[in-house]
């Protein structure tokens, strides 16, 4: 679009930005964002100076304080910026001594040069003292320009450089630190680095980061929520140049979780190191398996990669002299070298491990062979409820032992089941009178026939499941073991009936709904909540997230499906209420009834998510590839005639 | 008779013949080979076989290639599955509505109930997913044959 005809683009039009002028007039190009993760990407990059300092041997102590009004203090103890130098270094982009070998810098994680002359530009105010051979130099800046020429000052104190700066509150607005992430990144610092000790000063007190394990004990860290198979496992090695420490540490979660870190800087996006990892860990633990007898030469293909890797923790921390990243971010490593280095460093030390600890190996053969045992239990429960359909029974037996795992952690297992939003649209569609008799069907837990506490008379549980069952009698009136296929109540004995996520579970769902209308009253309410697609687009693509999660899903239900269902079964002036609950997808897939191998194809789903899905289906992933969905909800009402 | 061996293939004169039903045949045989090997190069990938996966993606990619290339004759003599030759975007763009709606319409419907009937309910409720995701498209190409129409 044309917008000044009568600009004039000639020789005069020619720019050239002068010193850091192009960082202001673009940060984002230079640290990615001007908001909350700006602010935090300043302090990352001076951080990363004082690391670097400290990789290449001098210094102990880093010190991180931040101030009330987000004044950030770095200090190191390492050889100090050359005083001739400060304002070069400062001010300058691309000048630094990781270019070449002259400064002792054998790998760094810095970003050559471009760092601390971006922090500079981007700061209010920033303040460099450098302690350096018995001379203190001191030099300040305002908006990238140097106040004036650096002093000097004879001091006997350790040499180190200390940096200070306010972000620019011109370039970040309002954004502040976030403590959290700093804090995140100062612990795995301090694993990936056990001879440097952090610290972070903050008005609410000093914290201290030191950790002697290194990726091994990173990976207890990381998986400290779930109790570990055995002692977490160290491996090192350097292979065509390329360190290599890994720590690994199967657990009896479900959730793998890899972390890789290239000289000291996370790589989130993974790449050819997380590539060479996973074929290490494939390949020594399926060489273990059969050569210790756990598998027969046969059986060794029933052994997926997925199940090797399930519940395990991975560390991996590389040392490389020259790093190939994907972009300038450096979440995703490129360079080939460090593929093969990784899986030999692997393959070899983790045979060498397992053989050397036969308790240990014994207990992740355990832990592996139930991940295969889980994956081909899942597909028979689909299998098996699927074939007895067709003589018109299931096996409640799959349902009870389902749920009945899951009711160890069920109001964990997902945001919906206690969502209280919609929780309380079931509760506000009720329009029985308050002496009423309520059903809730395959009640679970019996949230949903809370919900309607204060507005009816008694409410009833019925659950096939023992265990929900259990969790159900502290929240209801009464709770009866029975199935919804069967429902053990005479004709005409409740006003309300309710359910929740209930109806796809089964493979004909008629047979339930016109349960519910025989145990109905004549004038009674049928209340369901269901999560349904956005609409025909997403359908497909929603079917396949829900049946890779749940195998005895059987049935996605489009708006006009369910009224199509209500109207047969004979009930009329069905109304329905719709609202939005972002679901925690990684806390939801969480679960034994889904395989490791459909929790990434799930994630996939998501990411390769087709553009006429995300039109109409809201969700978010986000960089450590979290994903949140805007599930959509349909709370459904229905009448049974009177008489 | 020498001459016409030589020359170049006029793909006009390819409708009807043997060689267009080998050319069919072959871009069906291309794409689903390409859909099946990129499925397996994704589970490759998660099984940690990424060698596997890679080599997989690869042939799929060149399978997809192949399959361009045969639609490079088949635009003229005539389109796999819409049976039109693809003269302009704009011509085709309602045809592919009515294939779109047949397919969803006829093949779908017959599938979800055979499913049925069959005990597959997870099947059937699959298909009858695809369908109304499939008229959903029909419709789309339909609105968007209308806007074409116009802007001509």
């Amino acid at each position: 679009m044309r917008t000044d005809d009568t600009a004039t683009y000639d020789a005069d039009s020619i720019r050239t930005l002068r010193g850091l002028e192009a960082v202001r007039l673009r940060p984002s190009m230079y640290i990615g964002s001007t908001g909350q993760a700006g602010v935090l990407h300043l302090l990352f990059e001076v951080l990363q100076n004082a690391v670097d300092e400290a990789m290449a041997g001098f210094g102990t102590e880093i010190a991180v304080m931040i101030s009330d009004d987000d004044t950030v203090t770095v200090r190191d103890a390492g050889r100090g910026i050359p005083v001739g130098a400060i304002e070069l270094v400062l001010t300058t982009l691309h000048a630094g001594g990781k270019f070449g070998p002259e400064a002792g810098y054998g790998v760094t994680g810095g970003l050559h040069g471009v760092g601390v002359s971006c922090v500079n530009a981007l700061s209010e105010s920033l303040v460099v003292q450098v302690y350096r051979n018995g001379v203190r130099a001191d030099q300040r800046f305002r908006r990238g320009e140097a106040l004036g020429p650096v002093q000097t000052t004879p001091d006997d104190a350790p040499d180190g450089t200390t940096v200070t700066w306010r972000p620019d509150p011109q370039v970040f607005g309002d954004a502040r630190l976030e403590l959290a992430a700093v804090r995140e990144r100062l612990r795995e610092l301090a694993f990936l680095m056990p001879a440097v000790r952090f610290t972070l000063t903050t008005p609410a007190g000093e914290e201290s980061f030191a950790e002697q394990d290194g990726a091994a004990g990173y990976t207890r860290f990381v998986a400290a929520e779930h109790p570990p198979v055995h002692v977490p496992i160290h491996l090192e090695g350097t292979e065509d140049g390329v360190g290599v420490e890994v720590g690994l540490l199967w657990t009896w979660g479900y959730h793998e979780e890899t972390r890789s870190f290239v000289n000291t800087i996370r790589t989130r996006h993974g790449g050819t190191h997380e590539l060479g990892l996973d074929e290490g860990v494939v390949r020594a633990v399926q060489r273990y398996l059969r050569q210790a007898g756990h598998l027969g030469e046969d059986d060794a293909l029933l052994i997926a990669g997925n199940d090797l890797r399930e519940g395990l923790t991975a560390v991996a921390v590389l040392e490389l002299a020259d790093p190939q990243f994907e972009g300038q971010t450096k979440t995703m490593l490129s360079s080939e070298s460090a593929r093969t280095a990784v899986r030999v460093v692997v393959e070899d030390g983790l045979g060498a491990w397992l053989s050397a600890h036969p308790d240990a190996a014994g207990a992740i053969a355990g832990r592996v062979l139930e991940a295969a045992r889980a994956r081909l239990a899942a597909r028979r429960a689909g299998e098996r409820a699927r074939y007895q359909q067709a003589d018109r029974s299931v096996s409640k037996e799959i349902y009870r032992k389902q749920f009945g795992i899951r009711s160890a952690n069920w109001h964990d297992s997902a945001t919906w089941i206690t969502a209280g939003d919609l929780l309380q649209t079931h509760a506000e569609m009720c329009e029985v009178s308050d002496d009423a008799r309520v059903l809730d069907i395959c009640c679970g837990s019996g949230v949903v026939g809370a919900s309607f506490k204060g507005r009816v008379g008694h409410i009833e549980g019925l659950d096939l499941t023992p265990e929900m069952v259990a969790l159900a009698e502290t929240r209801l009136d009464h709770v009866t073991k029975g199935d919804v296929y069967d429902i053990p109540f005479p004709d005409a004995s409740y006003d309300l009936v309710c359910n929740r996520e209930v109806l796809h579970l089964f493979p004909d769902p008629h047979r339930p709904v016109s349960e519910v209308f025989r145990v109905l009253k004549p004038g009674g309410q049928f209340i369901f909540g269901q999560l349904m697609p956005y609409g025909a687009a997403d359908a497909p693509w929603f079917f396949r997230i829900l049946k890779k999660k749940q195998p005895l899903f059987f049935q996605l239900f489009l708006d006009e499906d369910l009224l199509k269902l209500l109207g047969d079964a004979g009930f009329e002036n069905v109304t329905t209420r719709e609202l939005v609950v972002w679901e925690d997808i990684d806390r939801w897939i969480e679960t034994h009834e889904t395989p490791t191998l459909n929790r990434h194809e799930i994630r996939r789903l998501y990411r390769d998510a087709p553009a006429a899905v995300r039109r109409i289906h809201p969700f978010k992933m986000d960089e450590r590839g979290h994903i949140m969905d805007a599930w959509r909800w349909v709370v459904f009402s229905g009448w049974k005639p009177e008489a | 008779m020498a001459d016409s061996k030589h020359r170049p293939p006029d793909p006009g004169e390819l409708h009807g013949t043997l060689t267009h039903d080998h050319l069919s045949r072959l871009y069906s045989a291309d794409t689903e080979s390409a859909v099946l090997y990129r499925y397996i190069a994704q589970i490759a990938d998660i099984e940690g076989l990424h060698g596997a996966s890679e080599a997989l993606g690869e042939v799929a990619e060149s399978r997809e290639q192949f399959a361009q290339g045969q639609l490079d004759y088949l635009k003229v003599a005539g389109l796999p599955q819409v049976g039109r030759p693809l003269r302009t975007v704009a011509a085709l763009v309602g045809w592919l509505a009515v294939q779109a709606r047949r397919e969803a319409g006829e093949d779908l419907s017959e599938a979800a109930r055979t499913a049925r009937a069959e005990g597959f309910a997870d099947i059937a409720s699959w298909l009858d997913a695809l369908k109304a995701a499939r008229l959903a498209q029909a419709e789309r190409f339909t609105a968007l044959a209308g806007e074409l129409a116009r802007e001509d």
